[in-house]
């Protein structure tokens, strides 16, 4: 059963990643706006610390760079919001699903808020049902969640509608949160952008965007592409066209840009997240984005 | 164009109707994604680019084009399984003229006969249609053939008369000689060859061409000369004479000869005169006769030219537009290869070791 947090922690616990735990810790320590005076104890800085929190006079006398590090005041939710429609089940890249990103990517933020001793909660639905599954600060009560989110999207899913899920969790959930949404939204809506204006009144809104298959772009293998939607083949002319290929690159960079600059314009970090392998980089940098936006 | 089989074509053509429309019918409503397909979100958005719907318009239009072959090369098969068939109308016209060949084989005229022969089979290679019959005579008339018009027969016969004339052969002429010291009776063998014709009640031009040199021997004939051509024109016969080459020596024989034939509206020349056989074929030519008409003869056969020129151009579509589908992905011409498939983990690792400064200063 335990399966989504394990992989996560798997991830992070190999080599290469080992400094990333710290520095993804460091990240999300600086999400939480409130910060009690009770001092815990001193640690090594890593780079996302805030300036702020370095302690200069330990650090003079141990000649190392040293943070001080409080006692959390009180236990913060984290709110993880997913969409799962069908488009959610539909490939990212040739070996990965956009199902199997957006579970992680949301896991590796709940992850961290579990770590950090706060309560996750997992928000999650289509356009036909959204579920809010209960705060809980247990690995086993967040791995539960993420495998309901993960089981409910299926090709055979309602369409998604993340505007639905976001409207949910501004009609129920009360307390002030971090809140993660992970979407595959390519533009942002005048409803979207609505809710979520709502929203960054309330809590502290981030925003993970899912990427799509190239669909010019032929998968190894051969197997058909069939469109998750109309559930209709996708035709053979369109790989394997370099004008087609230019044209769709600009087409996705032109609406990573617009969606950036609207939740820009909302005050809200945007982080694209294209693949597994630079998942972790990809939450990292969101949580970075954030730290200094709101700065 | 007629069919021979049109029902069974109807049937054809409803069943394939019925297959076509059960296809599009199942095809719209088993939707089903295939097992191993690779599910792609948000494809709607490539209706934006305009390559995409340039490509699209050039789909479309393959797609009609490979269409109408398709339909073509099907309606070009149930075409010919419905049998196109045409009717073919021969009615053949005959001319209606009888030409007795009246040959005097008497041994004075032995010597000549090769050559009345070779005369006698130009004049059968100038006719067309007309019947034909060699008649023997010196004391008695013998028929080697009836009339015919099966030419290749007739000009065998006259080489083998021809050879044997040339051997002296008398057993070929046997039958013209009673034993009764009678030869060369030239009115008893014009009457014995206008006696040779058939169908004495219809209207058919009549013609015998007379080969003799107009020498009696050992008398009395049964009919006169005189009486001879009077029995010819009471038939509406005409003679042509060819008179011996020895003939232009007698000039009483000659004349007798020349006005027996004129007197029925033949002409009459010597043996080895240019233009004998010319003057003779004029003559027949302007026997009145009848043309007989065959009723016309109807013949069916298969006429599937049509329906495969069809099917032909059918495929020919389907394969232009196949050619032009692989030129255009790129597949046909060595210059532009298609992009190869990507291999996908392959992304460059981000900068999770020293997170970007400069992203800090934004």
């Amino acid at each position: 059963m335990a399966t989504y947090l394990p992989r996560i922690r798997t991830r992070l616990m190999i080599h290469a990643h080992r400094k990333v735990v710290g520095l993804l810790d460091g990240e999300y320590a600086s999400l939480q706006t409130g910060r009690s005076m009770d001092f815990h104890d001193l640690r090594e800085y890593v780079p996302g610390d805030d300036v702020k929190d370095i302690d200069w006079k330990a650090t003079a006398r141990s000649r190392s760079l040293l943070v001080k590090r409080f006692t959390a005041e009180r236990q913060h939710l984290v709110l993880l919001a997913i969409s799962t429609g069908r488009s959610m089940a539909a490939q990212a890249t040739g070996t990965t699903t956009k199902r199997e990103l957006a579970i992680f990517t949301a896991g590796l933020v709940g992850w961290l808020g579990v770590r950090h001793g706060d309560k996750v909660a997992v928000a999650y639905g289509d356009s036909e049902t959204q579920k809010l599954t209960k705060p809980a600060d247990t690995e086993v009560a967040l791995e539960r969640a993420l495998g309901q989110a993960h089981d409910a999207i299926t090709p055979d899913s309602a369409e998604a509608d993340i505007v639905a899920v976001l409207r949910h969790i501004a009609t129920n959930v009360r307390r002030r949160a971090i809140l993660l949404v992970v979407t595959d939204e390519h533009s942002v809506s005048d409803e979207m952008a609505a809710v979520l204006r709502r929203l960054t009144v309330q809590h502290e809104v981030l925003v993970a965007g899912i990427d799509d298959l190239d669909p010019t772009t032929a998968v190894a293998g051969g197997a058909p592409t069939v469109d998750v939607d109309t559930v209709s083949a996708l035709p053979g002319w369109l790989t394997g066209d370099a004008v087609l290929q230019a044209q769709y690159a600009e087409l996705a960079a032109a609406e990573e840009h617009g969606l950036r600059g609207t939740l820009d314009r909302l005050g809200i970090a945007y982080q694209r997240v294209r693949d597994d392998t630079t998942a972790i980089g990809a939450v990292f940098h969101l949580l970075e984005r954030h730290r200094h936006a709101r700065r | 164009m007629d069919l021979r089989w049109p029902v069974l074509g109807a049937i054809v053509l409803i069943l394939t109707i019925i297959a076509i429309a059960a296809i599009v019918v199942y095809a719209a409503r088993v939707h089903r994604r295939p097992a191993d397909a690779v599910l792609v979100a948000h494809t709607a958005r490539l209706k934006r680019l305009p390559r995409f719907r340039e490509l699209a318009t050039q789909q479309r239009w393959l797609s009609w084009w490979q269409t109408a072959g398709i339909a073509l090369a099907v309606i070009g098969c149930i075409w010919l399984i419905a049998r196109p068939q045409t009717t073919d109308i021969t009615q053949n016209r005959y001319s209606t003229r009888d030409i007795v060949l009246c040959l005097d084989a008497s041994t004075s005229m032995f010597d000549e006969d090769t050559q009345v022969t070779q005369a006698y089979s130009q004049l059968v290679a100038g006719l067309n249609g007309e019947r034909v019959s060699l008649v023997l005579w010196s004391d008695a008339a013998v028929t080697v053939f009836p009339l015919t018009d099966d030419y290749g027969w007739v000009q065998d016969e006259l080489a083998r008369a021809g050879r044997a004339f040339a051997l002296g052969d008398q057993e070929y002429v046997a039958g013209t000689y009673l034993g009764k010291e009678r030869a060369s009776l030239i009115s008893d063998g014009i009457v014995s060859c206008v006696k040779r014709f058939d169908l004495s009640n219809s209207e058919r031009g009549r013609a015998v061409i007379v080969a003799s040199d107009n020498d009696p021997q050992g008398g009395p004939p049964v009919y006169t000369l005189p009486e001879a051509t009077e029995f010819a024109k009471e038939r509406d016969v005409q003679l042509y004479g060819i008179g011996s080459a020895d003939l232009s020596f007698q000039e009483d024989k000659r004349a007798t000869f020349d006005k027996a034939m004129t007197d029925t509206g033949g002409t009459f020349s010597l043996l080895g005169d240019d233009g004998s056989i010319e003057s003779i074929l004029a003559g027949i030519d302007r026997l009145s006769a009848d043309e007989v008409v065959e009723p016309p003869k109807y013949q069916i056969r298969d006429a599937p030219g049509w329906p495969i020129v069809t099917i032909v151009v059918g495929v020919l579509m389907l394969i232009a537009g196949w050619v032009y589908a692989l030129i255009r992905s790129g597949r046909l011409s060595p210059g532009s290869r298609p992009t190869p498939p990507v291999a996908w983990p392959q992304q460059t690792q981000p900068t999770q070791q020293t997170p970007p400064r400069s992203e800090v200063g934004r």
